[in-house]
């Protein structure tokens, strides 16, 4: 019995030490992938200071000491389902695809925004922040190029700049 | 074995004379006897403390950057804060300290156990303790470094208080220097020391409803073993090195109970007694602590509370970068808890002095015994000033629950529940009376003090005097801070 006293909290602590860090791994990497099963998820974060939507994790021990780079434009299936999970680091933003008429959708600073959607033209798709957040908020744009049969960005040209109010070039 | 049972306390020099009532709570509650003698029962208290600081510490790092969407602020320093505080102290004194998770990983490396205990001889004591076992300077065997550690903090508590990240900072570093203390010093020296939360607690838990005491003194006297502080193969020597046989003051229990277990003579209780029942201040370490505190609960009250923007942003550095305007806030903040209160409190200490024209005792002990007045008074301020932060930030308790990293989780359903303040035109209504109590159990207490010293109630009137109206000047100023 003296023997074992101890080994049980020993046992428990470490249990602990290893399940806790593993549960939380397990939330991104099982769970939400469960959740959304045949979608792909994207995380975009929106960041002021830097004036991006970046897919760079954005958590508690690199925002004060980096700086974010923009998300290059991200590339999807014609057909794929895609979840897109908002969120801000900063202050509030809002989140909007003006040419599959989504949002503006409000991402308040510390939550998460879930919005789910099938590309299903191939082109680009602008997104943008639709409120005034900063002084940079006209940077917080990006792109989601649907791709078509083969790869191909469809017949679009991709690198066409979008109108300044966020629509897609007709 | 003598017991008390219900009866006075036999008057005593440092006890409020008013103290008419003490409760054995190990022989009105049994139960409590036999819970507290148990091996596990401490760690039982820390490991669920432990997974919420090391959930805590995670969130800080991985966790998003929002203050009021993350576990580690909203927890920490709303609901712990208050619970610890308003409920905590005043009535359970140092029960945090028997509860804490950051020295559990010191006390292993030292122990080399979690529950057991290990019969043996180290320096002197009944235990196997490993490590270098050094002794702890006696130069810094007071609470001074614990006093700078908790105002280097606080200058610095605009972050720490609203950044996850610096946070789980300030605890990990308190955690690893636990560990290295607990390594190369004998006890829990970073808990008697170092600790700022320990700092605070030592001072307020003299208010504190319970105490930890031997039942006989008697008893102890005639104890050979002495096993209370040396231990024994029933328990570990006390990690605070106080002798139970003379322990006449709650500052430096923490409430471990292996007392309870390694006495061979069953001779200490918990005991439930008046509020503000220890009144001797022993040292100007704790004299300062106790300026330090209220100068504190001042600043903060200003800071996080106030309606001058420009100070916030003084105080708020890492937004503001305005190095110039925090200098102004950091030397101010110093000078006023170091210099001005300490000052201030020594002249109204000698006014009062020369008032009674008290000869027979030392301007240093006069100033030592009544600044113990600050301490009801300090306490209460801080209630006052952590009853707006439950009510107000409150709302981000019930929704951090569910997502308590900001990840976007919804673990009880309560994730999007909405920021709201609880009944806040009601704050001014809670706090005013929460300032006069304090006032008013500073005055009560000074007196006792003062009647102990001069031993004539119209002396005690004169010393008193200009004290009174310093404690009324504090309070007045912390009303129309909080009432306008």
């Amino acid at each position: 019995m003296k023997a074992t006293i101890d080994r049980v909290p020993i046992l428990v602590t470490l249990i602990m030490l290893v399940a806790l860090p593993l549960a939380l791994l397990g939330y991104h990497r099982i769970y939400l992938p469960y959740k959304f099963r045949g979608a792909r998820i994207i995380t975009l974060t929106a960041l002021a200071s830097d004036g991006v939507w970046t897919r760079e994790p954005v958590m508690g021990i690199n925002y004060w000491r980096k700086h974010f780079s923009a998300t290059p434009n991200i590339h999807i299936q014609q057909g794929e389902s895609v979840v897109l999970r908002l969120a801000s680091a900063d202050v509030l933003h809002s989140f909007a695809i003006p040419a599959l008429n989504i949002g503006p959708i409000e991402v308040p600073a510390g939550e998460v925004r879930e919005v789910k959607f099938t590309g299903e033209r191939p082109g680009p798709l602008v997104f943008l922040c639709w409120q005034v957040c900063s002084p940079v908020h006209e940077k917080l744009r990006g792109q989601i190029v649907v791709l078509g049969p083969g790869g191909q960005p469809g017949p679009e040209d991709p690198k066409l700049e979008p109108d300044l109010d966020g629509r897609s070039p007709q | 074995m003598a017991t008390i049972r219900n009866q006075p306390a036999p008057p005593h020099p440092d006890e409020a004379p008013s103290r008419t009532w003490r409760v054995n709570l190990f022989e009105k509650f049994p139960w409590l006897k036999r819970v507290v003698k148990a091996r596990s029962f401490q760690f039982s208290m820390i490991l669920p403390n432990l997974l919420l600081f090391y959930l805590f510490i995670l969130a800080g790092l991985f966790g998003t950057p929002i203050g009021s969407r993350n576990i580690i602020i909203v927890f920490v320093w709303i609901l712990w804060w208050f619970v610890l505080i308003t409920l905590m102290v005043p009535l359970l004194g140092r029960v945090w300290c028997t509860m804490c998770p950051l020295p559990v990983f010191g006390d292993w490396l030292q122990r080399r156990a979690l529950v057991k205990v290990r019969s043996g001889d180290t320096v002197g004591l009944r235990n196997k303790l490993f490590g270098l076992n050094k002794r702890w300077p006696r130069k810094l065997s007071n609470i001074w470094l614990q006093n700078f550690g908790f105002l280097f903090l606080a200058i610095f508590s605009a972050l720490l208080v609203t950044r996850p990240i610096v946070s789980a900072l300030v605890f990990g570093l308190l955690i690893g220097l636990a560990v290295v203390l607990a390594y190369v010093y004998r006890l829990r020296a970073f808990c008697s020391y170092l600790c700022p939360i320990s700092g605070f607690l030592s001072l307020y838990s003299m208010t504190s409803m319970i105490e930890l005491r031997s039942v006989s003194a008697d008893a102890c006297q005639k104890c050979t073993s002495k096993a209370c502080v040396r231990g024994s193969d029933q328990g570990w020597a006390c990690p605070w090195y106080v002798y139970m046989g003379k322990l006449d003051r709650n500052n430096y229990c923490g409430l471990c109970m292996e007392c309870v277990k390694s006495c061979p003579n069953d001779n200490i209780a918990l005991f439930a007694r008046p509020f503000a029942s220890d009144i001797k201040l022993k040292g100007y370490d704790e004299v300062w602590k106790a300026c330090i505190m209220l100068v504190l609960a001042l600043s903060y009250s200003v800071v996080l509370l106030g309606p001058w923007g420009h100070i916030k942003n003084w105080a708020n550095i890492s937004e503001s970068g305005n190095w110039g305007g925090f200098a102004v806030y950091a030397s101010a903040t110093t000078l006023l808890a170091l210099v001005v209160f300490p000052g201030l409190l020594y002249l109204v200490v000698r006014l009062g002095q020369w008032l009674a024209r008290a000869r027979e005792h030392t301007s240093r002990e006069l100033f030592i015994r009544l600044a113990y007045t600050l301490v009801p008074l300090g306490l209460l301020a801080w209630i006052a000033f952590s009853v707006p932060l439950v009510m107000v930030n409150g709302a981000y308790i019930i929704s951090v629950l569910s997502d308590p990293l900001g990840w976007g989780m919804n673990l009880f359903g309560t994730a999007g529940f909405h920021w709201q303040p609880l009944w806040p035109a009601w704050v001014p209504y809670l706090q005013a009376p929460i300032l006069l109590a304090g006032l008013f159990w500073s005055l009560r207490t000074g007196f006792h003090v003062a009647l102990d010293l001069f031993g004539d109630r119209a002396l005690a009137t004169r010393a008193l005097a200009p004290l009174s109206v310093f404690l009324t000047a504090i309070t007045m100023v912390f009303l129309a801070l909080f009432v306008g």
